[in-house]
């Protein structure tokens, strides 16, 4: 998991990760750094994050974005 | 039958007091019946073509869901928007031809029922949503009357449970709600109607006023600041409707003139049409596998900075354009939608320029004047936005701009009683425009002002009440010379 805060640390300086669980739906971070976001983690956990996964419950916390990684990872 | 009409009064009034006297089950289909009326009342001219467009959705739908073949579900789905967008433009094309033709054949509220529908589609495609097998729900998730005529865009999987699941009696909710419709009509009736006046007076004689650049920039101005009543004022009037019924609709505006920058302005200006552009549009077109291919490209070319701003700048590019010829097909949608593209497109690329000018020019950007400057910049991007697409064709945009830049003269504002507007409704508009804005800024700065309200004793909160319906009834405009069923947003 801490690869993964410092990879959002990494895209958006500003936000404090560990803390924040509504970044989507609390637009902590917008369409562009979700994108960016979605972009860095596929590449960084060779996964592909597919459109029905892109639901801000799955992006609201390191925590969701963490288990959604595993659960790709799983499959 | 429009929303603020004495018929659509009653058919609240009526509508209201059957959903709470039948038992919950068959309350939705309380809103189905006056949904239909209102839309047989309103917009009974193409009737069969929204009826052929929601039967044809709902059948799809379902054949979306039931399929397990991938690449069957992907034919349908993209045979079922192509469909529904095709429509949707030969209405527009249509209506842009010939206006008379235009009006006969666009069924009310197309441009936003229509995004509803592909949104719903595409949800049941990504299993984000499950199709409706009930018609008469979907019938009216569809035509919900408070949103039908210009949103807001309703998501299936947000209204749908509201709607079926029938609302109990709430005193509250029934007090908020009438307040919040009270306030847009305040809003559109009282201040927008008035400034519409003056707007349109000055940008359908251009070529008298070309002259008087102080009248073009007042117009100007006041263009973009009648947008806002009218269209906000409109979405307050249906959601105040909506949650007397106990139904929240989403909301569409969050103070935009408070906005620091054009992508914060667009996430509190029309919401739900960013929202959709941002789920159905700007994340599919960015995950695309040649979207993706070329960022790479790009990427293993310039580095990795390269692959995101690749991504940003396609999906960013394709979502203005569709937007712009959303709000219509003319060269001028086309051209604001290029406009704003362009300037977001611009100050997500050079993010880093703004950090470095503050520290070149020694500003003191915690300061709240630099917040005011931000909030000012935005506003005059709005502004000059809402005049390219508020003209005919660029030769006036250039007309509009010439005259500001080369005509201006202090006694031009001589001159501003002859549009129709007296003294007084320049008072009226410019009180009620200050009135907006000091509301504004306390729900800004948190304070819900319904629910203080809401704390009065009864007395005073009733003859607030009282005071504020008689304020909208007596100063409201009325009448042949602006027809009040109009709404800026309603023809899009």
């Amino acid at each position: 998991m801490e690869k993964l805060v410092e990879l959002l640390r990494h895209c958006c300086p500003t936000v404090n990760f560990e803390d924040e669980k509504e970044l989507v739906t609390g637009k902590v971070i917008d369409s562009m750094d979700l994108i960016s976001i979605i972009s860095d983690i596929e590449e960084e956990f060779e996964i592909s994050i597919g459109m029905e996964k892109i639901e801000p419950r799955n992006f609201d916390s390191v925590e969701a974005m963490w288990d959604l990684i595993q659960s790709l990872r799983g499959e | 039958m429009s929303l603020i009409s004495f018929g659509f009064l009653v058919l609240v009034g009526l509508a209201l007091c059957v959903y709470y006297i039948v038992p919950m089950n068959y309350r939705w289909c309380i809103l189905l019946i006056a949904s239909l009326v209102f839309y047989v009342y309103s917009g009974r001219r193409a009737m069969i073509i929204a009826a052929i467009i929601v039967n044809f959705s709902y059948y799809m739908a379902i054949q979306i869901e039931k399929s397990t073949d991938g690449r069957k579900r992907k034919i349908v789905l993209s045979l079922s928007v192509v469909i529904l967008l095709t429509v949707l433009a030969l209405i527009k094309i249509g209506g842009r031809i010939d206006s008379l033709a235009g009006y006969l054949i666009m069924p009310m509220g197309i441009s936003y029922f229509s995004l509803s529908i592909i949104g719903y589609l595409l949800d049941i495609y990504w299993k984000k949503d499950t199709a409706e097998r009930n018609i008469g729900h979907y019938l009216t998730f569809v035509f919900y009357f408070p949103k039908i005529v210009q949103g807001p865009i309703s998501r299936h999987g947000f209204l749908k449970s509201q709607i079926i699941a029938g609302k109990r009696f709430d005193y509250n909710q029934v007090c908020f709600g009438m307040q919040l419709a009270l306030w847009g009509g305040f809003k559109k009736i009282v201040v927008a109607d008035r400034i519409n006046r003056l707007v349109s007076t000055v940008y359908s004689n251009l070529d008298i006023y070309a002259s008087h650049g102080g009248i073009l920039a007042i117009a100007m101005l006041g263009s973009a600041v009648q947008l806002y009543l009218d269209f906000s004022g409109y979405t307050d009037i249906a959601r105040g409707i909506s949650q007397m019924f106990g139904i929240e609709l989403e909301e569409n505006f969050n103070h935009p003139f408070f906005s620091r920058s054009a992508s914060e302005f667009w996430q509190r200006w029309h919401m739900t049409l960013s929202g959709w552009f941002k789920d159905y549009l700007f994340l599919p077109v960015s995950r695309s596998q040649s979207v993706k291919k070329l960022s790479k490209q790009m990427g293993l070319r310039f580095g990795p900075a390269a692959r995101k701003k690749t991504m940003m700048i396609i999906s960013t590019a394709v979502v203005w354009i569709a937007t712009g010829l959303w709000h219509g097909t003319g060269v001028n949608y086309i051209v604001w939608g290029i406009y704003w593209g362009g300037i977001i497109i611009f100050s997500e690329l050079f993010d880093f320029l703004p950090q470095r000018i503050n520290k070149w020019l020694k500003i003191n950007t915690s300061a709240p004047t630099w917040e005011l400057f931000r909030m000012i910049r935005t506003f005059m991007i709005f502004v000059l936005g809402k005049m390219i697409s508020a003209q005919k064709s660029l030769y006036d945009v250039k007309m509009v701009l010439w005259g500001i830049f080369r005509n201006i003269h202090l006694n031009d504002i001589s001159v501003i009683y002859d549009f129709g507007l007296s003294k007084i409704d320049f008072m009226i508009v410019l009180w009620g425009m200050l009135f907006v804005f000091m509301v504004s800024l306390m729900q800004e700065k948190g304070i819900s002002v319904r629910e203080s309200i809401a704390r009065w004793n009864a007395v005073p909160r009733w003859m607030f009440y009282s005071t504020a319906l008689s304020i909208v009834l007596l100063v409201g405009i009325y009448g042949a010379e602006y027809d009040t069923s109009s709404f800026a947003y309603q023809f899009f």
